[in-house]
């Protein structure tokens, strides 16, 4: 929970950031939400999943 | 009605202010609550017996409960130690809490997130402090933030891993407790006000619901009660699993 959470939010705002800095309108925010969120669960399943 | 009358109306800040401008009744309830727990240890267990008496078995069994069950069992034997700082934090945060629903202070102090943001620095110091004397500061950093991972994806979750351990934890320790107790306490004062406002209105038909939102206040309460205990528990519990956390050898 706090992993993807945590994935969302880190990747989310260096999407945001290269958003801002190149102009691309949320497209970043996007795909690091995404890449965040992947990687969230990767680590979960690392974790706890055996 | 002539209570409506006397009731302040709106509630505002004012009210939690007392006679001198720097004591606020959260103040003076987190002295009550420490003054309570030290006076309820020490007398129960004054002068301890081999067959306990009914106050030496209550605080027997609150401490063993979050030794036993809590630091035993999640943190594991090396959690022993810890068993002091987490039956102190759990009495201190259930009478806290109870406070919310005792009529008369009827105000948790854990309704104010700077109590709850000072109790989450506590845990979050302890866990981080006691990983880094176990294993030493760079040990302690690697071991936290490096899982076996395909060398790749490792920066894209080093990051994860050190906003989740280190940014979230705390925030979400501070928050969850405040925000829990703070929706109680506007719920319960919702409900129980609601009814005078109800009760004073000027539609005739809208003064009989005041006693339902005044049924609805005590159902509340025991609602209150409920998430009194399990947010006391839920915040000891995690603070355990993040000291376990910090002292685990190897995932």
């Amino acid at each position: 929970m706090g992993y993807l959470i945590s994935g969302i939010l880190v990747w989310g705002f260096i999407g945001w950031l290269i958003d801002r800095w190149l102009g691309l309108d949320g497209l970043a925010t996007g795909i690091g939400s995404l890449v965040g969120a992947a990687g969230g669960v990767y680590l979960i399943l690392r974790r706890f999943g055996g | 009605m002539v209570l409506a009358d006397e009731l302040p109306f709106p509630p505002s800040v004012e009210d939690f202010h007392l006679v001198p401008a720097w004591v606020s009744k959260f103040t003076v309830l987190v002295w009550i609550a420490v003054a309570l727990i030290i006076i309820f240890f020490l007398v129960l267990y004054r002068n301890p017996k081999l067959v306990p008496t009914r106050g030496q078995w209550l605080a027997e069994s609150f401490y063993g409960f979050v030794r036993d069950r809590v630091a035993g069992d999640l943190i594991g034997h090396e959690g022993l130690r810890f068993a002091p700082y987490l039956a102190t934090l759990f009495s201190f945060i259930l009478l806290t809490n109870l406070f919310g629903i005792v009529p008369g202070i009827q105000i948790s102090t854990n309704t104010h997130i700077a109590f709850t943001a000072m109790l989450a620095v506590i845990s979050y110091v302890l866990f981080v402090a006691v990983g880094i004397r176990k294993f030493g500061f760079w040990h302690y950093w690697k071991k936290s933030l490096f899982l076996p991972a395909p060398l790749a994806v490792q920066p894209i979750l080093i990051p994860i891993e050190f906003v989740s351990t280190f940014v979230v934890r705390p925030l979400t320790l501070a928050i969850r407790l405040f925000a829990n107790m703070f929706a109680g306490h506007v719920i319960l004062l919702v409900f129980t006000l609601g009814g005078f406002v109800l009760l004073n209105s000027s539609a005739w038909f809208l003064k009989p619901i005041s006693v339902l939102s005044w049924v609805m206040a005590i159902a509340l309460t025991f609602l209150e009660a409920l998430v009194i205990l399990l947010q006391a528990y839920v915040f000891v519990v995690l603070t355990a699993s993040y000291v376990q956390g910090a002292l685990v050898e190897d995932h």
